[in-house]
């Protein structure tokens, strides 16, 4: 044993699940699935010596013990030091300046709401990102006056998806995104397959064409490892908010303010209500609140820091604390399953 | 009112602006540059000062926070200048703006200043005379600059070659340099000439890990990195490793070298700043450098710091209190 404790990294942080563990690495952006012996080790036994820790267990683990950690610090999770008290806690805290922080809304052909109005008013809040869905396939010149619209606002990121034309080619697209480059992303979905472009095609990393079809709503909220984020502003921020609605505020696609818009609840149209009115409601900042450690089932996952929530579509419309209706993961049995949902 | 002078690009000045905001606090944000770049006046005495549309009720400013300012070379004047100008002219006028915005100081003698550009070129051979005094272990500093004298001294310590200057980036035509410490090794010697341009050579300290420790007013924030696993950062950290990023965690710095630390930044009349340090092998911190304006960012991000919200509510209570001396 070279030194006396076992530390680790602040950045590495050991999260409990019912039948096994992750370690989140918050700086190096993923996790290590590991049993929950190890994570007891890690936490109840925190800031022990090596000597204590093995007396704990009587003795009987030494060697097990050690080969756990001599692992946790070939991975460069931790370290031995003679030292754990020079190294604090990270502070789990969220800090965020924004009274919202995302925007989102949604077009089809028959939407009515005026976009510059909207821009407006969450240029006034300094919301710092929107994302605009169109699950129509709208022309070019749409495109360029919603792009237009945030030109010396203060959004830093306008991500859009929008249905595919065929009139609109990658080099119009890609000019487009050139000429804003604020536009972090542009998803064209719905793509007939056979005019899925190759990837070297494109010569913008933010410009992507998929096959699935985002013609509504209820295409979002779905649950999978792909979509896990493991890095510090969001698994602080879903320690004790909700990891999808904290401070988001949507429009529908006929206009009516919403939490997200896949609910059915609304604040009121844009046509007569201010978002910033919204904003301040304690009704919508509800959904705000429900963490991951309030909802069913996700209470118990390993993944629950990393995971995004989805409100909307829940296992069991009549508990507003169910878990997501999208998730096929089984945290008591460790196992994704395949078709059920559950 | 708090009043900002910085260049435009600077992230955390956004960052801090968006606090501000969230209070619903005046602030002003400036870049000397456009004093040159924009009609603009300046009056001492009454104060006052015009930018362009911009007027700022200098009497109204109680805090100013001074971040890096734009550099002369950077303006659109020089741009269109530089061609009509002998070199002469363009040391000169870039020194000519240098002082003014140095002097922007006596504008505002009554303000708060977080930082002033009056000691924001630190002397690091002055910095580690006065570390000394403060009972801080720095490691052993040459400046070298024949080929034999190196070689002798590489017999008696491992040793590091760094800039005497801020390392800062240069740039050239083709892109930027940056001058990282290096590691100084028989090779290295035998390619050099007799004799070469002056160096900075210091101990090479074996190290556990660094120490990146953002100051403000007293307060700590410390962060640990761990290099050492990886070969290519070992020596500067800043040779940054994109796979595998070094490990950037809090530390609590022990409460004596915190004092010594503070005594530093008193004497060198710095109320904010990064100061680098080495935790040896030996058990030992050494003291490095610092640096006044530091890119705070990179220390609180990792340790979740909440730095930008800090120096946001620090600025506040400094401009409400001096707005107060002011009034009585
Ligand atoms: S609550 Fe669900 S449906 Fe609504 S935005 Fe979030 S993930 Fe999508
Ligand atoms: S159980 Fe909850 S936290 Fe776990 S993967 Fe499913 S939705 Fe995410």
């Amino acid at each position: 044993m070279r030194q006396d404790y076992f530390v680790l990294f602040a950045c590495c942080i050991p999260v409990k699940g019912h039948s096994r563990s992750t370690i989140c690495d918050l700086q190096r952006n993923s996790f290590e699935l590991i049993p929950n012996i190890l994570f007891e080790i890690l936490t109840e036994h925190e800031g022990k010596a090596m000597q204590t820790i093995f007396a704990t267990y009587h003795h009987e683990y030494n060697r097990e013990i050690e080969e756990y950690l001599d692992f946790l610090v070939e991975k460069e999770y931790g370290f031995y030091s003679a030292e754990p008290q020079s190294f604090p806690k990270l502070d789990l805290t969220w800090h965020n300046p924004f009274p919202v922080t995302h925007a989102l809304v949604d077009f089809d052909e028959k939407s009515k709401h005026p976009l510059p109005h909207i821009v407006k008013q969450l240029t006034a809040m300094f919301c710092p990102a929107i994302e605009l869905r169109f699950f129509h396939a709208p022309s070019l010149e749409v495109l360029e006056n919603t792009l237009q619209t945030f030109q010396d606002s203060p959004f830093r990121s306008v991500q859009m998806i929008a249905g595919y034309s065929k009139d609109l080619t990658i080099a119009q697209l890609t000019a487009l995104a050139y000429q804003y480059p604020r536009l972090q992303s542009l998803v064209i979905h719905s793509t007939p397959s056979e005019n899925i472009p190759a990837s070297s095609d494109i010569s913008i990393p933010h410009l992507t064409f998929i096959e699935q079809n985002l013609s509504s709503e209820a295409c979002c909220g779905n649950i999978s490892p792909r979509y896990f984020t493991v890095n510090r502003q969001f698994f602080t921020e879903a320690q004790t908010f909700n990891s999808c609605l904290n401070r988001k505020i949507s429009i529908d696609k006929r206009g009516f303010i919403k939490n997200c818009p896949s609910m059915t609840q609304h604040f009121g149209h844009i046509e007569a209500t201010s978002l910033a009115d919204v904003v301040k409601q304690q009704a919508f900042q509800k959904a705000w609140h429900i963490s991951k450690d309030q909802v069913t089932t996700c209470q118990d996952c390993e993944f629950r820091y990393v995971c995004h929530d989805c409100r909307a579509y829940v296992a069991n419309p009549g508990n507003a604390l169910s878990k997501p209706a999208k998730c096929r993961y089984n945290p008591y049995e460790a196992t994704w399953e395949a078709a059920t949902i559950g | 009112m708090i009043l900002i002078l910085s260049k435009p690009d600077d992230a955390s000045v956004e960052k801090v602006m968006d606090w501000l905001r969230q209070c619903d606090y005046p602030c002003v944000r400036l870049d000397p540059i456009d004093l040159i770049e924009q009609a603009s006046f300046c009056s001492l005495y009454p104060e006052k000062l015009e930018v362009g549309q911009k007027v700022i009720d200098v009497t109204q400013v109680h805090a100013v926070w001074y971040r890096r300012m734009s550099n002369f070379t950077d303006s659109k004047y020089f741009e269109h200048n530089k061609k009509k100008l002998v070199k002469q002219a363009i040391a000169q006028l870039s020194q000519e703006y240098n002082a003014i915005a140095e002097g922007l100081p006596a504008l505002l003698p009554q303000a708060y200043w977080l930082n002033t550009p009056l000691n924001d070129n630190v002397n690091k051979l002055q910095v580690l005379s006065i570390a000394r005094q403060c009972k801080l272990q720095v490691p052993a500093t040459f400046i070298v600059s024949t080929r034999v004298r190196l070689a002798k001294l590489l017999k008696e310590f491992a040793l590091i070659y760094k800039s005497v200057y801020n390392s800062i980036f240069m740039k050239v035509d083709q892109g930027f340099y940056t001058m990282y410490t290096q590691e100084i090794t028989q090779e290295t010697i035998q390619r050099l000439d007799t004799t070469f341009y002056p160096s900075l050579v210091q101990q090479k300290i074996e190290k556990l890990y660094e120490i990146r420790s953002f100051y403000l007013e007293g307060q700590f924030y410390s962060m640990a990195i761990f290099s050492q696993q990886d070969k290519q950062t070992q020596v500067d950290f800043r040779q940054y490793n994109r796979q595998n990023p070094n490990r950037f965690v809090p530390y609590q710095l022990p409460s004596n070298l915190e004092s010594k630390l503070t005594q530093l930044m008193q004497q060198l009349h710095l109320n904010c700043g990064s100061i680098d340090l080495i935790k040896g092998i030996d058990g030992q911190f050494y003291f490095l450098e610092v640096n006044p304006i530091g890119q705070y960012g990179m220390t609180s991000n990792p340790c979740n710091y909440n730095l930008d919200q800090i120096i946001a509510q620090h600025l506040i209570k400094q401009d409400l209190a001096y707005e107060k001396k002011a009034i009585h």
